[in-house]
């Protein structure tokens, strides 16, 4: 009886589903309200392109600090520095999430750190700049603080995960040679997890480089704030090379880092 | 053979898992120095267990365990240190760190001498680096001793793991199936480089294996383990084949070995 | 005597050239970047009590504020997932000219996957405020910006799912004198639907967190609240939003999450 009823509802499950993900589209359909496009969308789009075509290639360098160049190589100073700190404090907060044995899924330590990572990965980064530009006015030093904040969330997981699933032979083996727990983390534990460490660094730094560039829309340096200003001021030709550097900038970043982390692994 | 000295005694020793799970029950056993004894059983019967007990990897739960006629079953800090830079350990999966060089991983195998901040500091004497090249000598592996290990096969990282282990100038060796993930070549030469140990060094080699003839071949004395019990105990002389059915079928509780 | 056992090292090696030219090059760059940003970490622990004065008041709640939220955070899910599913219908065709197993024109597929990549490296809060400037402030603005951010991202993950398909139902069926289209229809979709939807879903996830802040830049959602708190310094109320916003990606993650491996 049970079993037909199983049947039954295997055969026909997907009428249920089906209709609940029409309903969600229905709903989500609805409920934005599609202000249509502007009457000068066309235009403004014909601008953007034409000044993607035609950038201003005096902004590029001027001397002034304040040009492209500058500002692109401020900002990959912020997203450096940032993910260095990151790097550095989430090393704790990995140790705190990582679960020491396979078979418990929960372990008060480990679900309690995991829950952190989670609450910081998920707290809005352009929301700890503006609490980081309270702090310490605006300008790069802010984008550095929030960087280095929110990318531990994703770090930390990354790190703890790797922790994990290392392989513990080598800490066993310097144990039985006669180490403590200090011999067993300096001798096996680091040499071990490092370049891994480094890899998901590497990895991060190329995500924390796309955010530092918008960053600066909420003042908090690089390249973002004189790009919303560009793009306030319809300034078509400035956002066009600034578009170029940013689209430069993240390609060559992403190169290199790729290039560093597969020799790493 | 009682007119040897007794290196490692096992009294009624038995260790129970924290889970429940019985490891070892009832092991009487003694080791006599510079004997070359193999262990074998299926796996799960407890082989490794055993090993770990004597360098206190696995703390045993009952009974008592004399390493030179001194019971380490309440050793601590200090005297736990130097039991373990006593005993060498070698692995199935070698457990080197694989990102290091050769020699960097073979000085680590000096730990036990060192204060934590020498060790870490990579702050070796003179004299143990060329312990470390001696080592390696001793197993064919100096030319690599740049290279990083996970450039190497699995038989020369086993090499370097032995000579690991003879940097902590051990008096017994423990080896915890040295050559199960190794082809036959590349096993003939990790178990020659034991047998050396233990006839020019002295050293006491207490190894698991699998394998029935490579116990034959190397041993002077084989015990066997069946589900954490000790079911045979011969010196290599009284060895047949035919004991180990006993051991290597659940079916054969009453064969020949038990008996024997 | 024992050093004749040793082979010889060379120079670089023997003296860790690489090793402590990369520290030093790292180190310079460290240092570079601090005088670049102007790190002061004084200045930053002097003003710790301005960031825990604002923490503390963040830590008291606007509850009233609740209910203003609720809506909102509505339409930051509902952008979300029309977004994503705009971004994935463009994407389907894009993945298929750019699969090498399926497209054997180099040049098409050359030109497919660099535009993949433009598109990629342009952060998502970029994209919004270039299509609150097209299209207007509004939840219009959020959804493109959406539809194009995970476009690029979808993109990628499909085409690297269809090339690592079993090759020879695709041989069999050419064999039976099918058209690609048919090739695609009978041999590739079986394969790689499981994987799409899973993709789609772990992208909506990624969507819903960007969508949060979105609306900073006037591309609707949750965001425009966020921005009109923090901006009249109500930041009794940006808690909210922020709780808000956990609760929501937590939710959703969840869901999301549990979907996916049931589809595995």
């Amino acid at each position: 009886m049970t079993n037909k009823v199983k049947n039954n509802w295997a055969r026909h499950s997907w009428i249920f589903w089906g209709i609940l993900v029409l309903l969600f589209y229905l709903w989500s359909i609805m409920g934005l309200n599609f202000s249509g496009l502007q009457e000068s969308a066309g235009e403004v789009s014909k601008s953007i392109v034409e000044g993607l075509f035609h950038p201003d290639w005096g902004y590029f360098y001027d001397g002034s600090g304040e040009d492209l160049f500058s500002l692109i190589i401020q900002t990959l100073a912020i997203a450096f520095l940032g993910t260095f700190v990151s790097a550095i404090l989430s090393v704790p907060f990995a140790f705190w999430a990582a679960r020491a044995a396979k078979e418990n899924k929960f372990h008060l330590r480990s679900t309690s750190g995991k829950f952190v990572l989670v609450l910081i990965r998920t707290f809005p980064e352009l929301v700890l700049a503006i609490m980081f530009i309270k702090a310490v006015g605006p300008g790069s030093f802010a984008g550095v603080l929030a960087v280095s904040i929110h990318s531990i969330g994703m770090l930390g997981k990354l790190f703890a995960e790797a922790i994990e699933n290392m392989d513990r032979g080598s800490e066993e083996a310097i144990q039985s040679a006669g180490g403590n727990k200090a011999d067993m983390w300096i001798l096996a534990t680091m040499p071990t997890i490092m370049p891994e460490f480094l890899s998901f660094t590497l990895y991060r730094f190329e995500i924390a480089v796309r955010s530092a560039s918008i960053l600066g829309m909420v003042g908090a340096g690089g390249i973002g704030t004189p790009l919303l200003f560009a793009i306030q001021t319809r300034n078509w030709p400035r956002v066009g090379i600034i578009l170029l550097g940013i689209i430069v900038m993240v390609t060559v970043i992403d190169y290199i880092s790729g290039t560093i982390r597969k020799k790493l692994v | 053979m009682s007119d040897q000295q007794v290196l490692i005694e096992f009294d009624n020793v038995q260790k129970v898992y924290p889970n429940g799970t019985v490891g070892l029950k009832d092991i009487n056993l003694k080791l006599y120095k510079g004997e070359f004894v193999a262990v074998v059983g299926l796996s799960g019967a407890g082989k490794s267990t055993l090993l770990r007990t004597i360098n206190r990897m696995h703390d045993i739960t009952g009974g008592d365990l004399k390493v030179n006629g001194q019971s380490i079953v309440g050793y601590k800090g200090k005297n736990l240190r130097n039991l373990r830079r006593s005993i060498g350990m070698i692995f199935q999966d070698f457990n080197l760190v694989n990102r290091s060089s050769v020699r960097r991983n073979v000085l680590s195998g000096r730990v036990g001498y060192y204060s934590t901040w020498k060790s870490s500091l990579g702050l070796f004497s003179a004299e143990d680096k060329k312990r470390a090249v001696q080592a390696l000598d001793r197993v064919n592996m100096t030319e690599k001793i740049y290279t990083r290990v996970d450039q190497l096969s699995g038989g020369q990282q086993q090499r370097v793991a032995i000579a690991r282990a003879l940097m902590q100038d051990p008096q017994i060796m423990l080896a915890d199936e040295p050559i199960a993930s190794l082809d036959p070549l590349t096993t003939t030469a990790v178990m020659d480089d034991l047998l050396n140990l233990n006839k020019e060094l002295g050293i006491t080699v207490l190894a698991n294996l699998h394998s029935v003839p490579l116990a034959m071949k190397y041993a002077d004395r084989i015990v066997g383990l069946r589900d954490g019990q000790l079911v045979y105990d011969k010196p290599i002389a009284e060895v047949k084949e035919e004991d180990f059915e006993g051991i290597y079928t659940k079916a054969g509780v009453e064969g020949g070995a038990l008996n024997g | 005597m024992d050093n004749d056992l040793l082979p010889k090292r060379p120079f670089m090696q023997k003296y860790h050239v690489k090793g402590i030219g990369y520290s030093v090059l790292f180190l310079f760059l460290l240092w570079g970047s601090s005088i670049m940003t102007g790190v002061e970490w004084g200045e930053f622990f002097t003003n710790l009590d301005q960031f825990f004065d604002l923490l503390g008041r963040m830590a008291h709640p606007a509850w009233e504020y609740t209910n203003i939220v609720i809506q909102p955070i509505a339409e930051t899910i509902q952008m979300a997932l029309i977004g994503t599913t705009i971004g994935t219908l463009i994407a389907i065709p894009f993945s298929i000219l750019a699969a090498r197993n399926l497209i054997k024109n180099s040049v098409v597929r050359g030109i497919i996957r660099f535009i993949l990549n433009l598109v990629r490296t342009i952060p998502d809060l970029l994209l919004a405020a270039l299509f609150v400037a097209i299209v207007g402030i509004g939840a219009t603005a959020g959804v493109w910006t959406l539809a194009v951010f995970s476009f690029g991202m979808i993109s990628k993950l499909f085409y690297e799912t269809i090339e690592t398909i079993d090759e020879e139902p695709l041989e069999a069926l050419r064999a039976a004198g099918a058209n690609n289209t048919q090739v695609v229809v009978f041999a590739v979709i079986p394969q790689v639907l499981n994987s799409f939807v899973s993709y789609f879903l772990y992208t909506f996830e990624i969507n819903v967190r960007a969508s949060t802040v979105l609306g900073y830049l006037g591309a609707g959602g949750i965001g425009v609240y966020l921005q009109r708190s923090l901006s009249s310094f109500r930041y009794d109320q940006t808690a909210v939003i922020v709780l808000a916003i956990l609760l929501v990606v937590i939710v959703i993650d969840a869901v999301s999450n549990n979907l996916r491996e049931r589809l595995q």
